[in-house]
């Protein structure tokens, strides 16, 4: 999953950006309201952490641009303004979640799964598919059994973000976007690697294929037809 | 006391006694002219009666005619009279003739000094009477022929120098209009207190009524309901006053209620931000084992935090503390170049970094009264959010000029994209954005203007033409200090 983080205070804006890296999430941060709104013109985020009191253009008027221009990521406000009046105000804007600072990091962190999941249309954070849970509030995944499947970080993500669109074939570029952001030297074959890998763990842990192989396509999570594709 | 109450015993003390005040002295005077009436008509009487006393041949004839005075026949009527000869010693003598209305009584004499007397005294029947004697000289029955009392001599039967003729009258019709009449006069008397009393009641209570208003208007402002303001459309010329300088106060209250608030909300704002600060990197650095380096790097970021919370901690606080008197500003004259460009100096790296071109024109001695702590804020505070407000490869400036007409001024100003035209407020310490307010930490500006204003100048913010202009007057130029 991939995240933007506008937030003008140095030291949050780094505490925040290691925090969701450090959760799995691939990210941009970004400190002032001008460079914000570009981000989000020009890049699909699975969900938006964005300050209210932003240089240059303001986190509302971030939000209300975005919404105007019908860029529908979910996005959660980050603010010291803890009035009624406030909150109303951002959410009324179209903001999906508001916290107000101080947080704890991990209810943000809560939080920002919650808009995810909310954004993929999943009431619960339980992903099934076939005989494979995916956890997505523990970040686990687990086969049928209870064992459960130690996957890397980057390779959670691509799972969850799989599950997330269970049966629907995702592009290559676009799990490159999701999930890897601009920090990450990304290779050409990054997304086949995590792939393979992914495969791999979830066959030694004896779960049937799942992820399908679509040609010119992309993959696809499901339980459903017969398997394609392999791992050079 | 209620002023009603006052009101109305004062109008009572003063209206009810000259009411018995003017009913007494009407029955009074109304008393004598009927007693006078009465005691005229009693001496005509006496009068005519002595007119029948006539003198012939030294003899006293008295020529009274009983049936043309039948009053004076009947026993126990309401009039009398008797006739009494006068001797040397002005003393009854002999009486000459008495009415039959007398029966077996006697009226009692008194002769009078002068000519007449009236008094009261008992009638015959035991009524009160009022009589009047005469005293007069028998006229001889031919006119001019004189009197012999050399002749006569004072002997019973013979002519006296001197005759009394004593007229009686009941008292009872003068009696009975008297006391109608003091009957009338305490019936009116009562009457108009009555109406005095109603009127003033009335009156009072159409009177006051307008103080009922306006206490309910009052009673109705509340420090949760500042807003309220007391109706004046309808008040008193006397209470004009006393309505506007109500609302001139509450509309006093109310700004300072509001400026109160904002203040704390922007304090509150602004120290939320560090403390968010030092919650997210202690809690980043304790979410799994981390090394020295790290920890290092959290906790300097933590005391970093820590001392920005604290900086702005203490000039909220010390501000608060001048606000309320309980610490006096130490006030001298300061050079503002001094105060400023430190507050600049840090600022100008990153600025640099960022392609925003600095311009500082700020020239040396320009000496302003103010507390040199205070204002140091101040412009740290100002310098910081033009700093930061500062779209790359745009200008930020700092000038300071100084006339006798417009005293010391200090513009701080910024490039702010989308600057909306018009004036802002310190109040509302804000850049607009495309017409709505962007909501950056306002404390800067709020405590600002707050602080400026203890050391007795004004902070002005204005945004339009694509900047954002602070202006800080700080009143005459000050002698530099020796």
């Amino acid at each position: 999953m991939r995240l933007l983080i506008a937030e003008d205070s140095a030291v949050l804006r780094a505490s925040l950006s290691q925090a969701m890296r450090e959760a799995g999430y691939a990210l941009d941060a970004v400190g002032d309201g001008r460079q914000a709104l570009i981000h989000a013109q020009t890049t699909a985020y699975d969900a938006m952490i964005l300050d209210i009191g932003l240089p240059e253009i303001d986190g509302l008027d971030v939000l209300r641009k975005m919404r105007d221009r019908k860029i529908a990521t979910p996005v959660l406000l980050l603010t010291a303004r803890d009035a009624v009046d406030d909150r109303v105000l951002g959410l009324r804007t179209g903001a999906d979640d508001y916290l107000v600072k101080p947080f704890a990091l991990a209810e943000l962190l809560a939080r920002v799964q919650g808009l995810i999941r909310r954004s993929a249309g999943r009431a619960s954070p339980i992903i099934r598919v076939g005989p494979l849970t995916i956890n997505t509030g523990a970040k686990s995944v687990a086969v049928d059994g209870g064992r459960a499947i130690d996957l890397a970080p980057r390779e959670y993500s691509l799972l969850e973000y799989l599950g997330h669109r269970a049966g629907r074939p995702v592009s290559r570029h676009e799990l490159e976007e999701h999930l890897y952001d601009d920090r990450s030297q990304v290779m050409s074959n990054a997304v086949d690697a995590a792939v393979c890998a992914v495969r791999a763990k979830l066959e030694a842990a004896g779960c049937p294929p799942l992820i399908r192989t679509r040609r010119k396509v992309g993959y696809v999570l499901s339980d459903q037809g017969e398997a394609r594709g392999g791992c050079a | 006391m209620s002023i009603r109450t006052h009101l109305t015993r004062l109008l009572l003390l003063t209206i009810v006694p000259l009411v018995l005040l003017i009913g007494a002295g009407l029955f009074a005077y109304v008393r004598t002219s009927l007693v006078a009436r009465f005691d005229d008509g009693l001496l005509a009487r006496a009068r005519a009666l002595s007119g029948m006393v006539k003198l012939e041949s030294g003899a006293i004839e008295f020529d009274f005619a009983g049936e043309a005075m039948p009053q004076y026949e009947r026993v126990g009527s309401d009039e009398c009279f008797q006739l009494w000869t006068l001797d040397d010693d002005d003393a009854p003598d002999r009486m000459v003739e008495r009415s039959g209305s007398l029966g077996e009584s006697d009226i009692e004499p008194r002769v009078p000094r002068t000519r007449t007397k009236v008094w009261d005294a008992p009638m015959p029947g035991g009524q009160r009477g009022r009589y009047a004697a005469l005293r007069f000289a028998p006229q001889p029955e031919a006119e001019g022929e004189p009197p012999e009392p050399e002749a006569a001599g004072r002997q019973p039967g013979v002519s006296p120098a001197e005759m009394l003729i004593v007229a009686g009258q009941s008292r009872r019709e003068l009696d009975r209009t008297l006391s109608l009449l003091a009957a009338a006069l305490a019936g009116a008397g009562a009457v108009l207190v009555g109406g005095v009393l109603l009127a003033v009641r009335v009156a009072l209570e159409k009177g006051l009524s307008p103080l009922g208003e306006l206490a309910a208007q009052v009673e109705a402002v509340r420090p949760e309901a500042l807003s309220v303001r007391i109706a004046g459309e309808r008040t008193p010329d006397e209470l004009a006053p006393i309505v506007r300088h109500a609302n001139g106060m509450l509309d006093r209250l109310a700004a300072a209620f509001e400026r109160e608030k904002r203040l704390a909300a922007s304090a509150a704002h602004e120290l939320r931000t560090p403390i968010a600060e030092m919650r997210a990197v202690t809690e980043l650095a304790l979410s799994r084992e981390r090394s020295a380096d790290e920890y290092r790097a959290a906790l300097e970021a933590a005391l970093a935090a820590a001392k920005r919370m604290g900086a702005a901690a203490d000039a909220v606080l010390r501000l608060a503390r001048v606000q309320s008197g309980r610490e006096r500003l130490a006030m001298e004259a300061v050079d503002v170049r001094e105060v400023l460009i430190p507050a600049w100096e840090r600022w100008i790296a990153p600025l640099s970094a960022r392609g925003v071109r600095v311009a500082i024109d700020v020239p040396r001695g320009v000496f302003a009264q103010a507390d040199r702590a205070m204002l140091g804020v101040v412009f740290e505070n100002l310098c910081a959010n033009a700093a930061e407000h500062t779209p790359a490869g745009e200008e930020v400036s700092a000038a300071c000029f100084s006339s006798d007409r417009a005293g010391v001024v200090v513009r701080i100003s910024n490039a702010a994209r989308h600057v909306d035209g018009g004036p802002t407020t310190a109040e509302a310490p804000t850049a607009r954005v495309d017409g709505d307010e962007a909501v950056h930490a306002g404390l800067g500006l709020v405590i600002a203007r707050s602080m400026i204003a203890a050391c007795g100048g004004t902070l002005e913010a204005e945004a339009h033409g694509g900047r954002f202009i602070v202006s800080i007057h700080l009143g005459r130029p000050a002698a530099p200090p020796r």
